[in-house]
């Protein structure tokens, strides 16, 4: 009997509308437990890596995290596993909701979606019944008129619907998976892959049990993780974010092609505009499954319809556009949600399409006669839907700054923020530990730990913070705080290393990011998670173990994509950062360029740190100890090692 | 007599469905041994768009359906029929065993508990336990 599993899956050919149930492997769920580890394994055992991203040999390989659909704190997520056509690497997305537990009441840990059908279909997954339904009806609809056409066509209004819009459908890179309204699995072109497979939409319903190996253990467990969340609820309650840190957060929050803030641009007053906003429209804060915190929200903009609003989705938009107006924000976001698409990869691509206007490397003649103007919210609006239809420069931004800018050369390429060729989500990376994790992490982004490394007042005193326990790290790595960044880089490798398997155990488990590290007062650690996959499973995983797993997926991520042409060159984050200096708000914020000598020293220690050799390659004896001698043998017959 | 009340506060619901979580948990043959909301005897029902949330717990079984129907306007959105129906009934899934339909849910108040599992679970408060004396 499994424990914690539910010890299913689905494998999902779309050509041949073949649709396998299988018995999982229990030994292949110890070693990866879930979500991104599974994903990752599977996808090399079935896939070629080398595959076209764009063809019916991809995968879709959806993975529910081991502690979902049981009553873990803010455990909702599952990951989606591809091959991306953005960064041409192996890559996943995790997303939140109701979705992931669901399918493990169904019986499916993880489902396979493989080929590409002829038309465009959905998947309909109840219990034991799994059809593939026609979905020409549904071609075109935004993603909450899928999600709610498809309840009502199967007439279960507690069926879990996960779907691409209409950008997806036309294969943006920026397209994103959709689900509930505010869920998204968004980055390196997901949305994209799934269209390109025709298919619009997974619906799931399940009725089935999961059983707890040791579950007195694991409720007292809980609880006491429920009782801890209190800190982060409160701190991160959209009314005390708007009333308090708004202004801080925008002060940090530095955009790239968008960086510099003039006076007069309205910006100095944004704290008290967003105060004044959330006392307006805070219609509701919302939760994911099982999750304390409320990090999600609706809100009404006076004319009877809500909207929804996460993180810096709405943020994003008014940096981006320097419109200081969270209703514009708002409505941004909304538009993406509706279209499928990428907020993050959206609005950084805003940013870059007003820039090279600005600079006259775009003109009214590239624009369709559209003025790129900062300060003009219909210009944006209207942008944003042209890029979803792929219309005129749409079609142009469609695939994110990187692949425009090789269209639109004159200089373009100068004003690209990517790391592997995906939209960095901030560019505080003159903060050397924001750019290190964004530079080494399995998919370009930033991880753990970040907030609380920045001199910041979002935390109480420091010491207070650590004594009390809140810390990611190990309280012998306080002196790592008052590190001199313009000096050197001391304990940036260790502490990357030491984030990066938290937040890989993390999307294992299938526990929000928010929660354990991401932000400030994470109320599991990875010890926390370890001891509750044991009483979920009944294997005996302390932290060790728990990172142990996790360098395993890490690992495989990187000898998948070393194999695929990766290199430690790849390793780094935009030259600029280490040519210019910082302008002067930057460096009001105490931030710094960044240093090459003291970068490239750090990223040896961190390969070392990682058991992988100088150029990044996973070493033999560390695939051995892994458990990986299959992927040792295919890099070693590839010359790669 | 001892009335014991849970006050939901729908206002302050965020949807999360800890509350039919821990229920169908608690519920178990052992206590937590296996997780199922829809084996609970709370159930939230949402309209994300329209946001409307409301936490409905498991009233009286019936066998046959009511011949009276209603329908409940929420801003200026109609809902029907059953949505906020308390009853286990012919007519519909909800607050049924999934694997043995014959056998209806009914909230229980956790029986001894001092503080019911969905309440104690809420951490938005959403739901709140209240005792009341009643002459019976
Ligand atoms: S636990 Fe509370 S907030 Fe969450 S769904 Fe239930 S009633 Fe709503
Ligand atoms: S009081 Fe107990 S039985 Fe009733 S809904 Fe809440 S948790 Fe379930």
């Amino acid at each position: 009997m499994a424990y914690g599993w539910v010890g299913g899956s689905l494998e999902i050919d779309l050509s041949q509308g073949k649709v396998e149930k299988q018995q999982n492997d229990p030994g292949l769920y110890q070693a990866y437990l879930g979500g991104k580890g599974i994903g990752t394994r599977l996808f090399r055992d079935k896939a070629p890596l080398e595959v076209d991203p764009f063809s019916p040999e991809n995968l879709l390989i959806f993975a529910t995290g081991v502690l979902v659909g049981i009553p873990t704190p803010s455990a909702s997520f599952g990951t989606v596993s591809f091959k991306s056509p953005q960064t041409n690497l192996l890559s996943y997305c995790a997303m939140g909701g109701f979705w992931a537990a669901e399918l493990k009441h169904a019986g499916y840990d993880t489902v396979i979606v493989s080929g590409k059908s002829p038309s465009p279909v959905y998947i309909w997954i109840d219990d034991d019944h799994v059809e593939i339904r026609d979905a020409s009806h549904l071609w075109g609809k935004s993603t909450p008129e899928t999600q709610a056409a498809i309840r009502q066509e199967l007439g279960n209004n507690s069926a879990q619907v996960i779907c691409i819009g209409p950008a997806g459908e036309n294969r943006l890179f920026m397209a994103s998976i959709e689900h509930g309204g505010t869920n998204s699995a968004g980055r390196a072109g997901v949305g994209a892959v799934m269209g390109d497979k025709n298919l619009k939409a997974i619906a799931i319903h399940g009725t089935r049990d999961i059983d707890l190996a040791r579950p007195a253990e694991f409720v007292e467990l809980s609880e006491q993780a429920f009782k801890r969340s209190e800190t982060l609820r409160d701190w991160v309650a959209i009314k005390n974010w708007c009333h308090n840190y708004m202004q801080e957060h925008m002060d940090w929050a530095l955009y790239g092609n968008a960086d510099d803030m003039p006076a007069g641009s309205g910006f100095e007053r944004y704290g008290e505009i967003c105060r004044e906003f959330v006392d307006r429209s805070l219609a509701r804060e919302l939760s994911c499954y099982n999750c304390p915190v409320k990090c999600k929200s609706m809100v009404s903009l006076g004319n009877g319809k809500y909207y929804p609003v996460k993180c810096q989705a709405w943020m994003a938009f008014t940096l981006a556009c320097k419109i200081p107006d969270l209703a514009f924000g708002v409505k941004c976001f909304d538009l993406c949600v509706k279209q499928g698409m990428d907020y993050i990869s959206t609005a950084r691509t805003l940013a870059f399409a007003i820039e090279l206007y600005q600079k006259g490397i775009l003109t009214r003649e590239d624009t369709d006669g559209l003025r790129l103007e900062y300060g003009n919210a219909e210009v944006a609006l209207t942008l944003i839907a042209k890029m979803a239809r792929r219309e005129g420069l749409g079609n142009i931004l469609a695939d994110g700054t990187n692949r425009a800018a090789g269209i639109i050369g004159r200089g373009a390429e100068e004003h690209v923020y990517v790391v592997k060729k995906l939209e960095l989500m901030t560019d505080s990376v003159y903060n050397p530990y924001y750019a290190f994790v964004t530079a080494t992490s399995d998919r370009a982004d930033l991880h753990f730990g970040t907030v609380a490394l920045s001199p910041s007042s979002w935390h109480r005193e420091r010491d207070a913070y650590i004594e009390e326990g809140w810390w990611l790290f190990p309280q012998s790595w306080r002196q790592y705080l008052d590190v001199d960044y313009s000096a050197n880089y001391a304990g940036l490798a260790e502490m990357t290393v030491y984030g990066e398997d938290t937040k890989t155990f993390v999307d294992l488990a299938g526990i929000c990011w928010f929660c354990t590290g991401f932000w400030p007062f994470p109320f599991l650690k990875i010890g926390d998670m370890a001891r509750l996959v044991s009483c979920a499973t009944g294997m005996e995983v302390d932290e060790a173990e728990a990172r142990k797993i996790a360098s395993r997926t890490r690992t495989l991520i990187q000898a998948s994509n070393v194999r695929l042409g990766m290199t430690r060159r790849d390793d780094t984050v935009p030259e600029k950062f280490f040519a210019e200096e910082p302008t002067q708000r930057q460096k009001e914020l105490e931030l710094v360029r960044l240093d090459r000598g003291q970068w490239d020293k750090q990223l040896d220690r961190y390969y070392e740190l990682r058991g992988w050799n100088s150029q990044g390659v996973p070493t033999a004896e560390t695939l051995d100890e892994l458990g990986l001698d299959d992927v040792r043998q295919d890099l070693e017959e590839r010359g790669i090692l | 007599m001892k009335i014991k009340t849970i006050r939901i506060d729908a206002s302050k619901c965020t949807g999360c469905r800890a509350c039919e979580m821990i229920c169908s948990a608690f519920h178990a043959e052992q206590k937590y041994s296996i997780a199922n909301p829809k084996r609970a005897r709370i159930n939230v029902f949402k309209d994300e768009e329209n946001d409307v949330y409301v936490p409905v717990l498991a009233g009286p079984y019936t066998d046959v359906e009511c011949l009276g129907r209603n329908t409940v306007t929420i801003n200026d959105k109609e809902y029907g029929e059953c949505s906020f129906c308390r009853a286990s009934c012919p007519t519909r899934v909800l607050f049924k065993e999934p694997d043995a339909p014959e056998i209806a849910l009914k909230c229980d108040m956790c029986g001894d508990e001092p503080l019911p599992m969905c309440v104690k679970w809420c951490m938005a408060g959403a739901l709140t336990y209240v005792e009341r004396e009643e002459a019976s």
